[in-house]
Protein backbone atom coordinates (compact mmCIF):
# COMPACT_ATOMS: atom_id res chain seq x y z
CA UNK A 1 0.00 0.00 0.00
CA UNK A 2 1.14 3.56 -1.03
CA UNK A 3 1.87 6.19 1.40
CA UNK A 4 -1.16 8.19 -0.31
CA UNK A 5 -3.62 5.88 0.16
CA UNK A 6 -2.90 4.91 3.82
CA UNK A 7 -3.13 8.88 4.23
CA UNK A 8 -6.18 8.87 2.45
CA UNK A 9 -7.63 5.90 4.88
CA UNK A 10 -6.20 7.53 7.77
CA UNK A 11 -7.81 10.95 6.92
CA UNK A 12 -11.14 9.06 6.00
CA UNK A 13 -11.20 7.57 9.12
CA UNK A 14 -10.82 10.74 11.54
CA UNK A 15 -13.46 12.40 9.43
CA UNK A 16 -15.41 9.99 10.64
CA UNK A 17 -14.73 9.65 14.41
CA UNK A 18 -15.05 13.21 14.76
CA UNK A 19 -18.35 13.47 12.65
CA UNK A 20 -19.52 10.83 15.31
CA UNK A 21 -17.86 12.59 18.29
CA UNK A 22 -19.49 15.91 17.05
CA UNK A 23 -22.76 14.01 16.83
CA UNK A 24 -22.74 12.93 20.26
CA UNK A 25 -21.73 16.22 21.72
CA UNK A 26 -24.90 17.94 19.69
CA UNK A 27 -26.93 16.17 22.73
CA UNK A 28 -28.14 13.12 20.53
CA UNK A 29 -27.90 9.98 21.95
CA UNK A 30 -25.13 7.85 20.92
CA UNK A 31 -23.12 4.83 22.50
CA UNK A 32 -19.52 4.37 21.69
CA UNK A 33 -17.34 1.66 22.84
CA UNK A 34 -14.07 -0.28 20.62
CA UNK A 35 -11.61 -1.60 21.46
CA UNK A 36 -7.56 -0.45 21.09
CA UNK A 37 -4.93 -3.30 20.91
CA UNK A 38 -0.98 -2.50 20.60
CA UNK A 39 1.20 -5.12 19.30
CA UNK A 40 5.34 -4.73 19.09
CA UNK A 41 6.51 -7.93 18.04
CA UNK A 42 10.39 -8.87 17.90
CA UNK A 43 11.59 -11.62 15.92
CA UNK A 44 14.34 -12.62 12.84
CA UNK A 45 13.25 -13.08 8.93
CA UNK A 46 14.31 -15.84 6.79
CA UNK A 47 17.94 -14.18 5.85
CA UNK A 48 18.68 -12.83 9.30
CA UNK A 49 17.29 -9.17 9.24
CA UNK A 50 15.95 -7.79 12.79
CA UNK A 51 12.15 -7.29 12.58
CA UNK A 52 10.26 -5.09 14.85
CA UNK A 53 6.79 -3.94 13.44
CA UNK A 54 4.64 -2.66 15.72
CA UNK A 55 0.67 -2.81 15.07
CA UNK A 56 -2.62 -0.72 16.09
CA UNK A 57 -5.64 -2.62 15.91
CA UNK A 58 -8.59 -0.42 16.38
CA UNK A 59 -12.61 -1.37 16.48
CA UNK A 60 -15.22 0.76 17.34
CA UNK A 61 -19.08 0.87 17.34
CA UNK A 62 -20.74 4.13 17.63
CA UNK A 63 -25.01 2.95 18.45
CA UNK A 64 -28.32 4.43 18.54
CA UNK A 65 -27.11 7.42 16.25
CA UNK A 66 -30.24 9.33 16.06
CA UNK A 67 -32.37 6.10 16.34
CA UNK A 68 -31.84 3.30 18.06
CA UNK A 69 -31.89 1.12 14.70
CA UNK A 70 -28.64 3.13 13.01
CA UNK A 71 -25.24 2.26 14.01
CA UNK A 72 -22.02 2.63 12.74
CA UNK A 73 -19.43 -0.10 12.68
CA UNK A 74 -15.46 0.49 12.06
CA UNK A 75 -12.06 -2.27 12.27
CA UNK A 76 -8.85 -1.47 10.92
CA UNK A 77 -4.95 -1.62 11.86
CA UNK A 78 -1.79 0.00 10.75
CA UNK A 79 1.96 -1.16 10.99
CA UNK A 80 4.91 0.52 10.98
CA UNK A 81 8.41 -1.20 11.25
CA UNK A 82 10.63 0.14 14.10
CA UNK A 83 13.57 -1.86 12.31
CA UNK A 84 14.24 -3.68 9.25
CA UNK A 85 11.01 -3.69 6.90
CA UNK A 86 8.89 -6.91 7.72
CA UNK A 87 6.90 -7.19 4.46
CA UNK A 88 8.15 -8.93 1.13
CA UNK A 89 7.36 -5.19 -0.85
CA UNK A 90 10.08 -3.52 1.68
CA UNK A 91 7.06 -1.13 2.90
CA UNK A 92 7.62 0.05 6.65
CA UNK A 93 4.33 0.65 6.80
CA UNK A 94 1.17 -1.05 5.81
CA UNK A 95 -2.74 -1.05 6.90
CA UNK A 96 -6.20 -2.35 6.33
CA UNK A 97 -9.03 -1.17 6.94
CA UNK A 98 -11.37 -4.36 7.67
CA UNK A 99 -14.63 -3.32 7.86
CA UNK A 100 -16.57 0.34 8.19
CA UNK A 101 -20.16 0.01 7.49
CA UNK A 102 -23.27 1.84 8.64
CA UNK A 103 -25.97 -0.31 9.93
CA UNK A 104 -29.74 0.34 9.78
CA UNK A 105 -32.18 -2.16 11.47
CA UNK A 106 -35.59 -2.44 10.80
CA UNK A 107 -37.85 -2.94 13.60
CA UNK A 108 -39.05 -6.40 13.28
CA UNK A 109 -37.92 -9.77 11.11
CA UNK A 110 -34.10 -9.16 11.52
CA UNK A 111 -34.15 -6.80 8.71
CA UNK A 112 -31.19 -4.72 8.36
CA UNK A 113 -29.48 -3.21 5.87
CA UNK A 114 -25.57 -2.32 5.55
CA UNK A 115 -23.89 -0.27 3.82
CA UNK A 116 -19.66 0.42 3.07
CA UNK A 117 -16.96 -2.58 3.74
CA UNK A 118 -18.82 -5.01 5.01
CA UNK A 119 -18.22 -8.99 5.36
CA UNK A 120 -20.83 -10.98 3.92
CA UNK A 121 -22.14 -14.75 5.18
CA UNK A 122 -24.67 -16.17 3.05
CA UNK A 123 -24.76 -20.05 2.10
CA UNK A 124 -21.83 -19.75 -0.73
CA UNK A 125 -20.81 -16.02 -0.13
CA UNK A 126 -18.17 -15.72 2.31
CA UNK A 127 -17.24 -12.37 0.93
CA UNK A 128 -16.00 -8.53 2.06
CA UNK A 129 -17.20 -6.36 -0.13
CA UNK A 130 -17.63 -2.51 -0.65
CA UNK A 131 -21.13 -2.11 -1.20
CA UNK A 132 -24.89 -2.72 0.34
CA UNK A 133 -25.69 -5.95 2.22
CA UNK A 134 -29.40 -6.13 2.91
CA UNK A 135 -31.57 -8.95 4.19
CA UNK A 136 -34.85 -9.93 5.97
CA UNK A 137 -37.03 -12.94 7.11
CA UNK A 138 -40.18 -12.98 5.50
CA UNK A 139 -43.59 -15.24 6.26
CA UNK A 140 -44.20 -18.29 7.30
CA UNK A 141 -40.38 -19.15 7.99
CA UNK A 142 -39.22 -17.98 4.87
CA UNK A 143 -35.83 -15.67 4.60
CA UNK A 144 -34.05 -13.35 1.82
CA UNK A 145 -30.68 -11.88 1.61
CA UNK A 146 -29.12 -9.88 -1.36
CA UNK A 147 -25.74 -8.38 -1.73
CA UNK A 148 -24.00 -6.19 -4.39
CA UNK A 149 -20.73 -4.27 -4.66
CA UNK A 150 -17.02 -4.66 -5.12
CA UNK A 151 -15.42 -7.28 -4.01
CA UNK A 152 -12.09 -6.26 -1.27
CA UNK A 153 -9.64 -8.81 -2.14
CA UNK A 154 -6.19 -9.35 -3.45
CA UNK A 155 -5.66 -7.78 -6.56
CA UNK A 156 -4.32 -8.85 -9.50
CA UNK A 157 -4.62 -5.64 -11.64
CA UNK A 158 -6.88 -2.66 -10.21
CA UNK A 159 -10.51 -2.72 -8.99
CA UNK A 160 -11.66 -0.89 -12.09
CA UNK A 161 -14.91 -3.07 -13.50
CA UNK A 162 -14.79 -5.70 -10.83
CA UNK A 163 -17.82 -6.08 -9.07
CA UNK A 164 -19.76 -9.18 -7.09
CA UNK A 165 -23.15 -9.10 -6.54
CA UNK A 166 -25.27 -13.09 -5.16
CA UNK A 167 -28.37 -13.14 -2.63
CA UNK A 168 -30.07 -16.48 -0.68
CA UNK A 169 -33.30 -17.41 -0.45
CA UNK A 170 -34.21 -20.03 2.99
CA UNK A 171 -36.70 -21.42 4.92
CA UNK A 172 -36.97 -23.04 8.48
CA UNK A 173 -38.72 -24.48 11.13
CA UNK A 174 -37.46 -23.79 14.22
CA UNK A 175 -36.15 -26.30 15.97
CA UNK A 176 -36.63 -28.89 13.33
CA UNK A 177 -34.46 -27.57 9.86
CA UNK A 178 -33.26 -24.43 7.79
CA UNK A 179 -32.38 -24.85 4.09
CA UNK A 180 -30.92 -22.23 1.88
CA UNK A 181 -30.22 -21.84 -1.77
CA UNK A 182 -27.63 -19.10 -2.94
CA UNK A 183 -26.19 -17.54 -5.70
CA UNK A 184 -22.82 -15.79 -6.37
CA UNK A 185 -21.44 -13.84 -9.67
CA UNK A 186 -18.10 -11.98 -9.32
CA UNK A 187 -16.82 -10.11 -12.57
CA UNK A 188 -13.43 -9.12 -12.91
CA UNK A 189 -12.09 -5.83 -15.25
CA UNK A 190 -9.28 -7.38 -16.13
CA UNK A 191 -9.22 -9.96 -19.35
CA UNK A 192 -6.51 -12.22 -18.72
CA UNK A 193 -5.37 -13.43 -15.59
CA UNK A 194 -2.65 -16.32 -15.94
CA UNK A 195 -3.38 -16.49 -19.49
CA UNK A 196 -6.80 -16.87 -18.91
CA UNK A 197 -10.05 -14.52 -20.17
CA UNK A 198 -11.41 -13.94 -16.34
CA UNK A 199 -13.26 -10.69 -17.67
CA UNK A 200 -16.76 -11.97 -17.75
CA UNK A 201 -16.78 -15.25 -15.99
CA UNK A 202 -14.01 -14.76 -13.51
CA UNK A 203 -16.66 -16.39 -10.75
CA UNK A 204 -20.27 -17.95 -10.55
CA UNK A 205 -21.10 -19.89 -7.69
CA UNK A 206 -24.51 -21.96 -6.73
CA UNK A 207 -24.70 -23.71 -3.44
CA UNK A 208 -27.55 -24.80 -0.65
CA UNK A 209 -27.07 -25.10 2.94
CA UNK A 210 -28.54 -27.26 5.56
CA UNK A 211 -29.24 -27.78 9.17
CA UNK A 212 -31.24 -30.32 10.10
CA UNK A 213 -31.98 -31.06 13.87
CA UNK A 214 -35.06 -34.09 13.54
CA UNK A 215 -34.42 -35.39 17.52
CA UNK A 216 -32.60 -33.50 19.79
CA UNK A 217 -29.31 -36.07 19.76
CA UNK A 218 -29.33 -35.71 16.08
CA UNK A 219 -28.02 -32.81 14.16
CA UNK A 220 -27.04 -32.54 10.59
CA UNK A 221 -25.28 -29.40 9.16
CA UNK A 222 -23.13 -28.76 6.02
CA UNK A 223 -23.22 -27.52 2.52
CA UNK A 224 -22.73 -28.24 -1.31
CA UNK A 225 -21.01 -25.53 -3.60
CA UNK A 226 -21.71 -25.77 -7.63
CA UNK A 227 -19.45 -24.15 -9.75
CA UNK A 228 -21.65 -22.74 -12.68
CA UNK A 229 -18.73 -22.11 -15.32
CA UNK A 230 -17.15 -25.12 -14.98
CA UNK A 231 -20.93 -26.98 -14.62
CA UNK A 232 -19.74 -29.19 -11.66
CA UNK A 233 -19.76 -29.42 -7.96
CA UNK A 234 -16.63 -27.86 -6.41
CA UNK A 235 -17.91 -29.00 -2.54
CA UNK A 236 -19.64 -31.32 -0.52
CA UNK A 237 -19.24 -30.92 3.57
CA UNK A 238 -21.63 -32.54 5.72
CA UNK A 239 -20.93 -32.71 9.80
CA UNK A 240 -23.35 -35.21 11.82
CA UNK A 241 -23.30 -34.85 15.58
CA UNK A 242 -24.87 -37.64 17.90
CA UNK A 243 -25.62 -37.01 21.60
CA UNK A 244 -24.59 -36.45 24.10
CA UNK A 245 -25.78 -39.97 25.52
CA UNK A 246 -24.93 -40.27 29.34
CA UNK A 247 -21.89 -37.78 28.37
CA UNK A 248 -20.71 -39.56 25.50
CA UNK A 249 -20.81 -37.26 21.67
CA UNK A 250 -20.19 -38.47 18.43
CA UNK A 251 -19.18 -36.59 15.29
CA UNK A 252 -18.95 -37.32 12.05
CA UNK A 253 -17.47 -35.50 8.83
CA UNK A 254 -17.71 -36.30 5.61
CA UNK A 255 -16.15 -33.55 2.62
CA UNK A 256 -15.57 -34.37 -1.32
CA UNK A 257 -13.37 -31.41 -3.42
CA UNK A 258 -12.93 -31.24 -7.05
CA UNK A 259 -9.70 -29.21 -7.39
CA UNK A 260 -10.54 -28.41 -10.68
CA UNK A 261 -13.72 -27.08 -10.23
CA UNK A 262 -12.73 -25.84 -6.42
CA UNK A 263 -10.23 -23.56 -7.05
CA UNK A 264 -11.03 -21.77 -10.41
CA UNK A 265 -11.57 -17.82 -8.89
CA UNK A 266 -7.99 -17.65 -7.13
CA UNK A 267 -6.09 -14.43 -7.26
CA UNK A 268 -2.72 -15.85 -6.56
CA UNK A 269 -0.94 -18.23 -8.58
CA UNK A 270 -0.10 -20.40 -5.46
CA UNK A 271 -2.99 -22.16 -6.25
CA UNK A 272 -2.56 -23.18 -9.88
CA UNK A 273 -0.77 -26.65 -9.11
CA UNK A 274 2.27 -28.11 -10.61
CA UNK A 275 1.10 -31.28 -11.89
CA UNK A 276 4.35 -33.05 -10.39
CA UNK A 277 3.42 -31.77 -6.51
CA UNK A 278 -0.21 -31.70 -7.12
CA UNK A 279 -2.48 -32.89 -9.50
CA UNK A 280 -4.85 -30.13 -11.27
CA UNK A 281 -7.26 -32.76 -11.70
CA UNK A 282 -7.61 -34.46 -8.11
CA UNK A 283 -10.54 -35.23 -6.19
CA UNK A 284 -10.29 -35.75 -2.46
CA UNK A 285 -12.57 -37.38 -0.32
CA UNK A 286 -12.95 -37.41 3.66
CA UNK A 287 -14.57 -39.03 6.32
CA UNK A 288 -13.89 -38.04 10.07
CA UNK A 289 -15.05 -39.70 13.45
CA UNK A 290 -14.58 -38.00 16.23
CA UNK A 291 -16.08 -39.31 19.82
CA UNK A 292 -15.88 -37.04 22.59
CA UNK A 293 -16.60 -37.64 26.29
CA UNK A 294 -17.32 -34.91 28.76
CA UNK A 295 -17.06 -35.71 32.42
CA UNK A 296 -17.83 -31.76 33.61
CA UNK A 297 -14.73 -30.39 33.51
CA UNK A 298 -12.30 -32.83 31.73
CA UNK A 299 -13.00 -33.80 28.08
CA UNK A 300 -11.64 -36.51 26.69
CA UNK A 301 -11.43 -37.59 22.73
CA UNK A 302 -10.46 -39.32 19.99
CA UNK A 303 -10.82 -38.68 16.35
CA UNK A 304 -9.95 -40.42 13.26
CA UNK A 305 -9.93 -38.81 9.51
CA UNK A 306 -9.60 -40.54 6.45
CA UNK A 307 -8.24 -38.17 3.26
CA UNK A 308 -8.95 -40.56 0.34
CA UNK A 309 -7.32 -39.11 -2.70
CA UNK A 310 -8.46 -40.15 -6.56
CA UNK A 311 -5.15 -39.84 -7.71
CA UNK A 312 -2.88 -39.67 -4.72
CA UNK A 313 -3.62 -42.74 -2.70
CA UNK A 314 -4.71 -42.29 1.09
CA UNK A 315 -3.54 -40.99 4.23
CA UNK A 316 -5.12 -41.25 7.78
CA UNK A 317 -4.94 -38.53 10.26
CA UNK A 318 -5.83 -39.79 14.01
CA UNK A 319 -5.50 -39.14 17.74
CA UNK A 320 -6.30 -38.13 20.70
CA UNK A 321 -7.02 -35.15 23.03
CA UNK A 322 -7.76 -34.42 26.71
CA UNK A 323 -8.38 -31.18 28.10
CA UNK A 324 -9.37 -29.52 30.95
CA UNK A 325 -10.75 -26.12 31.82
CA UNK A 326 -13.01 -24.60 35.21
CA UNK A 327 -15.66 -22.54 34.57
CA UNK A 328 -15.17 -19.54 34.88
CA UNK A 329 -11.98 -20.50 33.33
CA UNK A 330 -9.42 -19.93 35.77
CA UNK A 331 -7.07 -23.29 34.89
CA UNK A 332 -7.07 -24.76 31.92
CA UNK A 333 -4.80 -27.88 30.71
CA UNK A 334 -4.77 -29.31 27.36
CA UNK A 335 -3.04 -32.40 26.00
CA UNK A 336 -3.13 -33.76 22.66
CA UNK A 337 -1.52 -35.96 20.44
CA UNK A 338 -1.89 -37.09 16.21
CA UNK A 339 -0.09 -38.89 13.92
CA UNK A 340 -0.65 -38.18 9.76
CA UNK A 341 0.00 -41.66 8.07
CA UNK A 342 0.06 -41.32 4.31
CA UNK A 343 1.56 -42.64 1.38
CA UNK A 344 4.10 -40.26 0.79
CA UNK A 345 7.36 -38.93 2.86
CA UNK A 346 5.69 -35.40 3.81
CA UNK A 347 2.57 -37.02 4.92
CA UNK A 348 4.07 -39.51 7.62
CA UNK A 349 4.26 -37.21 10.67
CA UNK A 350 3.16 -36.84 14.40
CA UNK A 351 2.42 -33.88 16.52
CA UNK A 352 2.07 -33.10 20.41
CA UNK A 353 0.52 -30.54 21.92
CA UNK A 354 0.69 -29.59 25.94
CA UNK A 355 -0.56 -26.45 27.41
CA UNK A 356 -1.49 -25.07 30.48
CA UNK A 357 -3.64 -21.42 31.75
CA UNK A 358 -3.83 -20.49 35.36
CA UNK A 359 -5.18 -16.72 36.35
CA UNK A 360 -4.83 -15.51 39.46
CA UNK A 361 -7.04 -12.37 40.84
CA UNK A 362 -5.15 -10.18 38.11
CA UNK A 363 -3.01 -11.49 36.19
CA UNK A 364 -2.56 -15.08 34.16
CA UNK A 365 0.17 -17.13 33.13
CA UNK A 366 0.16 -19.67 29.62
CA UNK A 367 2.88 -22.40 28.60
CA UNK A 368 2.36 -24.00 25.48
CA UNK A 369 4.24 -26.79 23.99
CA UNK A 370 4.00 -27.82 20.33
CA UNK A 371 5.83 -30.28 18.32
CA UNK A 372 6.14 -32.56 14.93
CA UNK A 373 8.19 -35.54 14.66
CA UNK A 374 8.12 -36.16 10.87
CA UNK A 375 9.45 -39.84 9.80
CA UNK A 376 11.71 -38.37 7.29
CA UNK A 377 13.88 -35.36 8.29
CA UNK A 378 13.09 -32.27 6.24
CA UNK A 379 16.50 -29.91 5.68
CA UNK A 380 18.64 -32.36 8.44
CA UNK A 381 15.55 -31.71 11.40
CA UNK A 382 13.93 -34.77 12.26
CA UNK A 383 11.73 -32.86 15.07
CA UNK A 384 10.16 -29.11 14.42
CA UNK A 385 9.50 -27.20 18.00
CA UNK A 386 8.11 -24.45 19.71
CA UNK A 387 7.50 -23.52 23.28
CA UNK A 388 5.90 -20.54 24.40
CA UNK A 389 5.65 -18.69 27.67
CA UNK A 390 2.87 -15.70 27.71
CA UNK A 391 1.55 -13.67 30.68
CA UNK A 392 -0.93 -11.12 31.16
CA UNK A 393 -1.68 -8.46 33.59
CA UNK A 394 -5.13 -6.46 34.34
CA UNK A 395 -3.77 -2.64 34.63
CA UNK A 396 -7.17 -2.22 35.35
CA UNK A 397 -10.91 -3.21 34.20
CA UNK A 398 -10.48 -1.90 30.79
CA UNK A 399 -6.54 -2.16 30.18
CA UNK A 400 -4.67 -5.18 29.99
CA UNK A 401 -1.15 -5.68 29.29
CA UNK A 402 0.48 -8.94 28.04
CA UNK A 403 3.43 -10.19 27.27
CA UNK A 404 5.13 -13.50 25.13
CA UNK A 405 8.51 -15.56 24.55
CA UNK A 406 8.42 -18.29 22.11
CA UNK A 407 11.28 -20.18 21.46
CA UNK A 408 11.13 -22.87 18.12
CA UNK A 409 13.32 -24.78 16.23
CA UNK A 410 12.14 -26.50 12.48
CA UNK A 411 13.42 -27.21 9.71
CA UNK A 412 13.66 -23.69 8.62
CA UNK A 413 14.73 -21.74 11.74
CA UNK A 414 17.68 -22.94 14.00
CA UNK A 415 16.76 -21.70 17.21
CA UNK A 416 14.41 -18.83 16.74
CA UNK A 417 13.14 -16.41 19.21
CA UNK A 418 10.22 -14.36 19.02
CA UNK A 419 8.57 -12.14 21.56
CA UNK A 420 5.30 -9.90 21.84
CA UNK A 421 4.04 -7.39 23.99
CA UNK A 422 0.39 -6.77 23.50
CA UNK A 423 -1.59 -3.93 25.34
CA UNK A 424 -5.66 -3.80 25.20
CA UNK A 425 -7.70 -0.94 26.02
CA UNK A 426 -11.57 -1.26 26.03
CA UNK A 427 -12.96 2.48 26.16
CA UNK A 428 -16.92 3.12 25.51
CA UNK A 429 -18.97 6.27 25.98
CA UNK A 430 -22.39 6.14 26.80
CA UNK A 431 -25.03 9.09 26.77
CA UNK A 432 -27.87 7.12 27.54
CA UNK A 433 -28.30 7.37 31.46
CA UNK A 434 -28.73 3.24 32.23
CA UNK A 435 -25.37 2.63 30.02
CA UNK A 436 -24.50 -0.10 28.26
CA UNK A 437 -26.51 -3.79 28.45
CA UNK B 1 -28.41 -8.21 -28.38
CA UNK B 2 -31.89 -6.91 -27.68
CA UNK B 3 -32.44 -4.65 -25.04
CA UNK B 4 -33.48 -6.47 -21.52
CA UNK B 5 -33.20 -3.17 -19.23
CA UNK B 6 -36.85 -2.39 -18.92
CA UNK B 7 -38.09 -6.34 -18.77
CA UNK B 8 -35.01 -6.70 -15.60
CA UNK B 9 -35.99 -2.96 -14.30
CA UNK B 10 -39.74 -4.81 -13.81
CA UNK B 11 -38.70 -7.96 -12.80
CA UNK B 12 -36.43 -6.16 -10.13
CA UNK B 13 -39.49 -3.45 -9.13
CA UNK B 14 -41.79 -6.39 -8.53
CA UNK B 15 -39.49 -8.43 -6.66
CA UNK B 16 -38.50 -5.81 -4.32
CA UNK B 17 -42.68 -5.13 -3.41
CA UNK B 18 -43.54 -8.98 -3.30
CA UNK B 19 -40.68 -8.93 -0.78
CA UNK B 20 -41.65 -5.78 0.73
CA UNK B 21 -45.47 -7.29 1.15
CA UNK B 22 -44.10 -10.96 2.92
CA UNK B 23 -42.12 -8.33 5.63
CA UNK B 24 -44.58 -6.41 5.83
CA UNK B 25 -46.67 -9.10 6.83
CA UNK B 26 -44.00 -11.16 8.83
CA UNK B 27 -44.83 -9.72 11.51
CA UNK B 28 -42.14 -11.24 14.10
CA UNK B 29 -39.96 -9.55 16.08
CA UNK B 30 -35.84 -9.50 15.69
CA UNK B 31 -33.37 -11.02 17.99
CA UNK B 32 -32.46 -9.28 20.79
CA UNK B 33 -29.18 -7.08 20.40
CA UNK B 34 -27.44 -8.47 22.51
CA UNK B 35 -27.32 -11.70 24.63
CA UNK B 36 -29.11 -10.94 27.75
CA UNK B 37 -26.72 -12.89 30.43
CA UNK B 38 -22.93 -12.12 30.09
CA UNK B 39 -20.80 -15.06 28.66
CA UNK B 40 -18.61 -15.56 31.45
CA UNK B 41 -16.73 -19.41 30.03
CA UNK B 42 -14.23 -19.07 27.86
CA UNK B 43 -15.53 -21.34 25.43
CA UNK B 44 -19.49 -21.58 26.38
CA UNK B 45 -21.85 -24.28 26.71
CA UNK B 46 -25.17 -23.01 25.31
CA UNK B 47 -26.78 -26.18 26.17
CA UNK B 48 -25.60 -25.22 29.82
CA UNK B 49 -29.35 -23.31 29.63
CA UNK B 50 -31.08 -23.90 26.54
CA UNK B 51 -33.03 -26.83 25.44
CA UNK B 52 -33.69 -26.34 21.87
CA UNK B 53 -32.03 -25.39 18.34
CA UNK B 54 -29.49 -23.30 20.42
CA UNK B 55 -27.84 -26.28 21.93
CA UNK B 56 -25.81 -27.44 18.92
CA UNK B 57 -24.77 -23.64 19.22
CA UNK B 58 -22.31 -25.15 21.98
CA UNK B 59 -18.39 -23.77 21.15
CA UNK B 60 -17.28 -27.38 21.83
CA UNK B 61 -13.96 -28.34 20.48
CA UNK B 62 -15.06 -29.14 16.65
CA UNK B 63 -17.05 -25.98 16.68
CA UNK B 64 -14.22 -23.80 14.95
CA UNK B 65 -14.72 -26.40 12.11
CA UNK B 66 -18.25 -25.87 11.64
CA UNK B 67 -18.56 -22.32 13.13
CA UNK B 68 -18.86 -21.30 8.83
CA UNK B 69 -22.09 -23.31 8.33
CA UNK B 70 -24.30 -21.04 11.23
CA UNK B 71 -22.42 -18.09 10.30
CA UNK B 72 -23.76 -18.48 6.40
CA UNK B 73 -27.47 -19.44 8.00
CA UNK B 74 -27.46 -17.07 10.33
CA UNK B 75 -25.15 -14.92 11.44
CA UNK B 76 -27.28 -12.44 13.74
CA UNK B 77 -27.11 -14.78 15.85
CA UNK B 78 -23.64 -14.63 16.29
CA UNK B 79 -23.73 -10.76 16.65
CA UNK B 80 -25.51 -11.28 20.02
CA UNK B 81 -22.31 -12.22 21.63
CA UNK B 82 -19.57 -11.20 19.33
CA UNK B 83 -18.65 -7.77 17.90
CA UNK B 84 -17.24 -7.94 14.00
CA UNK B 85 -13.75 -7.49 14.92
CA UNK B 86 -13.94 -11.14 16.63
CA UNK B 87 -14.50 -12.45 13.20
CA UNK B 88 -11.85 -10.22 11.27
CA UNK B 89 -9.21 -11.08 13.60
CA UNK B 90 -8.60 -13.87 11.06
CA UNK B 91 -11.42 -13.77 8.44
CA UNK B 92 -9.76 -10.08 6.79
CA UNK B 93 -8.68 -8.90 3.39
CA UNK B 94 -5.46 -8.62 4.50
CA UNK B 95 -3.53 -9.73 7.48
CA UNK B 96 -0.01 -9.66 8.88
CA UNK B 97 -0.10 -11.21 12.56
CA UNK B 98 -0.81 -14.42 12.85
CA UNK B 99 -4.15 -15.62 15.15
CA UNK B 100 -2.20 -17.77 17.38
CA UNK B 101 0.60 -14.90 18.05
CA UNK B 102 -2.51 -12.30 18.97
CA UNK B 103 -4.22 -14.51 21.19
CA UNK B 104 -1.24 -16.48 22.95
CA UNK B 105 -3.46 -16.59 26.33
CA UNK B 106 -5.82 -18.14 25.09
CA UNK B 107 -4.39 -21.88 24.20
CA UNK B 108 -7.48 -23.41 24.59
CA UNK B 109 -9.02 -21.94 21.08
CA UNK B 110 -8.40 -22.95 17.86
CA UNK B 111 -6.67 -21.08 16.15
CA UNK B 112 -4.80 -21.85 13.37
CA UNK B 113 -1.14 -21.75 12.32
CA UNK B 114 0.17 -22.77 16.06
CA UNK B 115 3.91 -23.34 16.08
CA UNK B 116 6.43 -23.54 13.03
CA UNK B 117 4.12 -23.07 10.55
CA UNK B 118 6.17 -22.69 7.64
CA UNK B 119 6.81 -26.12 7.83
CA UNK B 120 3.73 -27.44 8.43
CA UNK B 121 2.20 -25.31 5.17
CA UNK B 122 3.66 -27.46 3.11
CA UNK B 123 2.67 -30.18 4.30
CA UNK B 124 -1.12 -29.00 4.85
CA UNK B 125 -0.89 -27.68 1.50
CA UNK B 126 -0.54 -31.07 0.13
CA UNK B 127 -3.09 -32.71 2.43
CA UNK B 128 -5.74 -30.35 1.56
CA UNK B 129 -5.17 -27.19 -0.40
CA UNK B 130 -9.13 -26.41 -0.62
CA UNK B 131 -8.58 -25.60 3.24
CA UNK B 132 -6.27 -22.51 2.75
CA UNK B 133 -8.17 -21.46 0.04
CA UNK B 134 -11.13 -19.69 1.98
CA UNK B 135 -8.89 -17.63 3.74
CA UNK B 136 -5.86 -17.30 1.07
CA UNK B 137 -7.15 -18.00 -2.45
CA UNK B 138 -8.84 -14.71 -3.00
CA UNK B 139 -7.40 -12.54 -0.26
CA UNK B 140 -4.96 -11.97 2.25
CA UNK B 141 -2.20 -14.09 0.05
CA UNK B 142 0.43 -11.01 -0.22
CA UNK B 143 3.15 -13.16 1.55
CA UNK B 144 1.89 -16.38 -0.43
CA UNK B 145 3.06 -14.20 -3.16
CA UNK B 146 6.52 -13.77 -1.64
CA UNK B 147 7.88 -17.26 -2.63
CA UNK B 148 4.95 -18.49 -4.90
CA UNK B 149 5.59 -16.67 -7.96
Amino acid sequence: MGATDMRTRLCLFVTVLLALLAFSSSGAALDFSGQSRSYLQSRESSDASKLMPFFEYLDFKAEDIGSQNVSFHFGGWLRYDLREPSAADQNRNNSDLQYAYLRIKGNQANAAVDLGRVLVNEGVASEQIDGAYVRTSLVAGFGIAAFGGIPVETTFDDRSGDSVYGGRISHSVQDVYRIGFSYLKEQNGKELFNGKDVSKNFREEEGGDLWLRPLNSVELIGSSSYNAITAAWMKHAYYLTLGPFSNLSFRTEFTEISYKDFFTSATTTTFIFDPTIIDPKEKVSTVGEEVVLNLGSTTLSADYKNYNYKIAGDANYYGGRLTFATVPQNIAAGLSFHKMDGKTDALRYKEYRLYGYKKFTTADITVDLFAVEYDVEINGVKTAYSASLAGGYALSARARLAADIEYSKDPFFNKDVKGLVKFVYNFEMMSSAQGRK
Amino acid sequence: MKNIFPKLSIFIGLSIAFAAVLYACAGNTSLAKKHPAEIITALPICADCHTDWRTSLNHTSDFSTRHKFYAAQQKQVCDLCHVESFCADCHANKEELKPSDKFKTSPERTLPHRGDYLTQHKIDGRINPASCFPCHGRQNNERCKACHR
